[in-house]
């Protein structure tokens, strides 16, 4: 009987029967966890089975896997000294509030970066009119600006927030705190 | 034959010095010069990118095929060499996008298995993948593979696609090898099959494809060992576990192993009763068995998932319509896509494609010639070769249409078990006789078989990274997207439904335990001049508790030519969103901008107004967008 597979027919034939198994417990209603409890308690008996049995297993052989692990440390080295992907810095503000009290305007929010290499500046505005100008250094992930207000009512035509090159976040409700 | 290459042959193992320091070398300098190329196309194209690569990739083939060539002899040999390949052969995938999911499909299958893994039941999210559920066998090895291994789901899933690339090498080098009692031979179709389109990427991502071709291999193992050597305990039960976990694993391909299997049936008796004995041989009847065993596995399978899988495959399998579209493709009337149209490939890779199949033809010649010249009895398995190559053929002209092009593109995982174990029969008595001029022809062709089969495959969107690309698969991943995922990872639950595009919809999927969702009915959301209070009802009827909006849908057509779905009424219409349509969520009671970054909106629903808002017959918008006429 010819066999060129050298053990790799049983770990294909072992695969399918997992797949088999596991796939007819959890349809039978059976919870996968305490299946796969089983499967692994079997793993590790029929291993060592194998092992004590006297037979080499075939597919583990020392060769190729030592040159398998050059071959993937090579890559995971060119990887990291040649990266695949471009460095692209992105801002997410979120949960922008605008507060009142008439006196002053308390605005407050979280922001998440990626890439940001000092810190993320911060326009609020009133319509037309800038009302403060902020930076928000890179370690900070929560932000309260407060502005004097002279004689403006920005919730009139609305508030926003803007982070640099984006989209401005608003008209935020403007919520008035009482005196 | 060559006296060196007589002396290989004969010489016993221990004779052999395979230089393995040598081997790792090679391909440590093919895998430097992959991650290099990567490295290059990162930051937009490069000239080099596409030269690089294929140097890299030349040179870790050239490296396997010396070894396999000239330093083996004996099975154990060849599949010491070949494991390596398979191995070595995931490098592109891994080199292109890290260790993180990057595909399209592999955010579909981890998210099916991070649900299989939280709830211990396959579980598929209908917005997300509907067939996920119906065919879990990926999932559930993974899922139990990070159970035992205390690995997380995703590095769980890339340990399985190692185990079944390296699986589909062996397989194919041991289906051919033990048919023909020739080790060489089977090396040489494992090397050869690892030319096709799919095996360097579409075969090494985290996809079901993946694990259900080794699978159809090995069960073509099993099903000629049956033949062959009659019953044993191992080969029938082998089998069975195979055979009934193919269909559990992947829908076309089991359905392709019964018709596979019966080819070889038909095959089988045809040369048995035209041969010398004109009867049917006890290992025809064996075939039989096994085919028939295959086919009441996989069909009742398929009947159990019912409809659903019919309504996923009735597109491919509307033949009239196909008919219809070569009709109209032959008179000219269009409705085709163009080969390697936009994919900017260099003038050598547009070459390479295109002597492809003219020297698979030379191949099938020459096999054939030297068939006829053969005293050897062609058997059912090789005739069953023979039509898988020439499927690769018959495949062809579909390719052109682009609604069948995906599928065509797969199906050359099939049909290049047959090209390989054909040209095999060409290769290895060609390289018997070595000379220079041998294995520079053998060499050159080889490599032309190797690029062509990449550049057909697959675009350059997914062979290469680059700068982040929207409405581009394989490039929108950047870190505005991460940022999008992450918000909704720490802001949302499984109960909550998110309408998103298809770009960054994955990511969501798999970073946080939202539903996401890209039903025809909200696409409006998006494109609808005005919205109405029939609007407002589909919302309230599918639960959407976000929406997630990309503003460069106002400025840019999406290279793929939808956002959302292929059947979106925007489609190769080339009409842009206006921004009104995105900014008017500012004016409604129900929507609020929770999020944004430079490019995408995190809307939420407030879902209790939009009810109330009904209720009373009202849009609900906000008194100060009154003015605005457009908002209605």
């Amino acid at each position: 009987m010819k066999n060129f597979s050298g053990g790799w027919d049983r770990v294909v034939a072992f695969m399918g029967a997992l797949v088999v198994v596991t796939y007819l417990i959890q349809v039978l209603g059976g919870r996968l966890h305490a299946a796969t409890s089983i499967i692994a308690i079997l793993i590790t008996l029929m291993s060592l089975a194998w092992v004590f049995s006297g037979q080499r297993p075939g597919p583990w052989s020392l060769r190729p896997i030592i040159a398998c692990l050059v071959i993937l440390l090579v890559a995971g080295a060119s990887h990291l000294i040649l990266p695949a992907t471009t460095t692209e810095s992105a801002v997410l503000l979120s949960d922008v509030t605008a507060v009142t009290d008439g006196n002053e305007l308390v605005v407050r929010g979280t922001i998440d970066h990626l890439g940001v290499a000092h810190g993320v500046p911060l326009a609020v505005t009133a319509g037309k009119v800038s009302l403060a100008n902020a930076f928000i250094l890179r370690t900070v992930r929560t932000f309260s600006i407060i502005i004097k207000l002279e004689n403006q009512d920005p919730c009139v035509v609305g508030v926003r927030v803007r982070a640099a090159h984006q989209t401005p976040v608003g008209p935020l409700s403007c919520q008035s705190s009482s005196r | 034959m060559d006296a060196n290459l007589e002396a290989l042959l004969t010489a016993s193992p221990e004779e052999v010095r395979f230089n393995w320091i040598q081997f790792a070398g090679t391909l440590s300098a093919s895998t430097f010069l992959i991650a290099l190329s990567m490295s290059l196309a990162a930051n937009g194209p490069s000239s080099l990118q596409f030269l690089v690569f294929w140097i890299g990739v030349l040179l870790g083939f050239a490296g396997i095929a010396y070894q396999l060539i000239n330093r083996a002899n004996t099975p154990r040999a060849y599949r010491e060499i070949l494991v390596v390949l398979g191995v070595w052969g995931l490098l592109p995938r891994l080199l292109r996008g890290g260790l993180s999911p990057l595909f399209f499909d592999e955010f579909d299958h981890l998210r099916l298995a991070q649900d299989l893994s939280a709830t211990g039941h396959a579980v598929s999210l209908d917005h997300l993948f509907q067939l996920g559920a119906s065919f879990p066998g990926l999932e559930l090895l993974t899922s139990t593979t990070a159970f035992v291994s205390t690995l997380s789901i995703w590095h769980s899933g890339l340990l399985v696609v190692a185990l079944s690339h390296v699986l589909g090498i062996i397989g194919v080098f041991t289906l051919v090898g033990e048919h023909r009692s020739d080790a060489r031979q089977g090396a040489f179709a494992a090397l050869f099959y690892a030319c096709n389109p799919s095996w360097l990427y579409f075969h090494a991502q985290f996809s079901y494809e993946t694990l259900a071709l080794p699978l159809l291999v090995w069960l073509l193992v099993l099903t000629d060992r049956w033949r062959r050597d009659g019953a044993s305990l191992g080969t029938v039960g082998g089998f069975l576990f195979i055979a009934a976990a193919l269909p559990i694993v992947h829908h076309a391909t089991s359905a392709i192993a019964v018709a596979i299997l019966v080819i070889w049936l038909v095959a089988s008796m045809c040369t048995d009763l035209f041969g010398q004995d004109h009867r049917i041989s006890r290992g025809t009847w064996r075939v039989s068995l096994a085919s028939v065993l295959t086919a009441i596995l996989v069909i009742g399978r398929l009947l159990l998932v019912g409809s659903k899988l019919w309504t996923y495959w009735s597109p491919a399998l509307n033949v009239g319509s196909i008919g219809t579209s070569l009709r109209r493709l032959v008179g000219g009337g269009g409705g085709g896509r163009s080969l390697f149209g936009g994919a900017h490939l260099p003038w050598w890779e547009l070459g390479a494609g295109f002597l492809l199949v003219p020297i698979l033809l030379f191949i099938l010649a020459r096999a054939l010639m030297q068939g006829r010249g053969s005293t050897d009895r062609t058997d059912g398995l090789e005739l069953t070769f023979w039509v898988l190559a020439l499927a690769f053929f018959v495949t062809l002209p579909l390719d052109l249409l682009a609604s069948l092009s995906e599928a065509v593109h797969r199906s050359w995982g099939f049909s290049f078990l047959g090209l390989s174990a054909v040209a095999a029969s060409v290769v290895t008595p060609f390289l018997r006789r070595p000379g220079r001029w041998r294995l520079l022809t053998a060499a050159a062709v080889f490599s032309v078989i190797a690029i062509a089969g990449t550049s057909v495959g697959i675009s350059t969107n997914y062979q290469f990274p680059g700068p982040v690309e929207a409405g581009v698969d394989g490039r929108s991943i950047g870190s505005q997207t991460t940022l999008v995922a992450g918000w909704f990872a720490s802001h949302s639950s499984s109960r909550d439904h998110v309408f998103v595009d298809r770009f960054v919809s994955r990511q969501i999927a798999v970073t946080s335990r939202a539903d996401v969702m890209i039903p025809w009915q909200l696409w409006q959301m998006a494109y609808a001049p005005s919205l109405q209070l029939s609007t407002l009802a589909t919302l309230a009827r599918l639960h959407v508790d976000y929406m997630v909006f990309d503003r460069r849908m106002t400025t840019i057509f999406p290279p793929a030519g939808f956002w959302y779905s292929p059947s979106e009424p925007a489609i190769f219409s080339n009409s842009l969103v206006p921004a009104f349509n995105l900014d008017r969520y500012i004016c409604y009671d129900w929507s609020r901008v929770v999020a944004t970054t430079a490019d995408y909106e995190i809307v939420a629903v407030d879902l209790h107004q939009v009810v109330a808002d009904l209720r009373v017959g009202s849009m609900g918008i906000h008194p100060q967008c009154q003015h605005f006429s457009v908002v209605k």
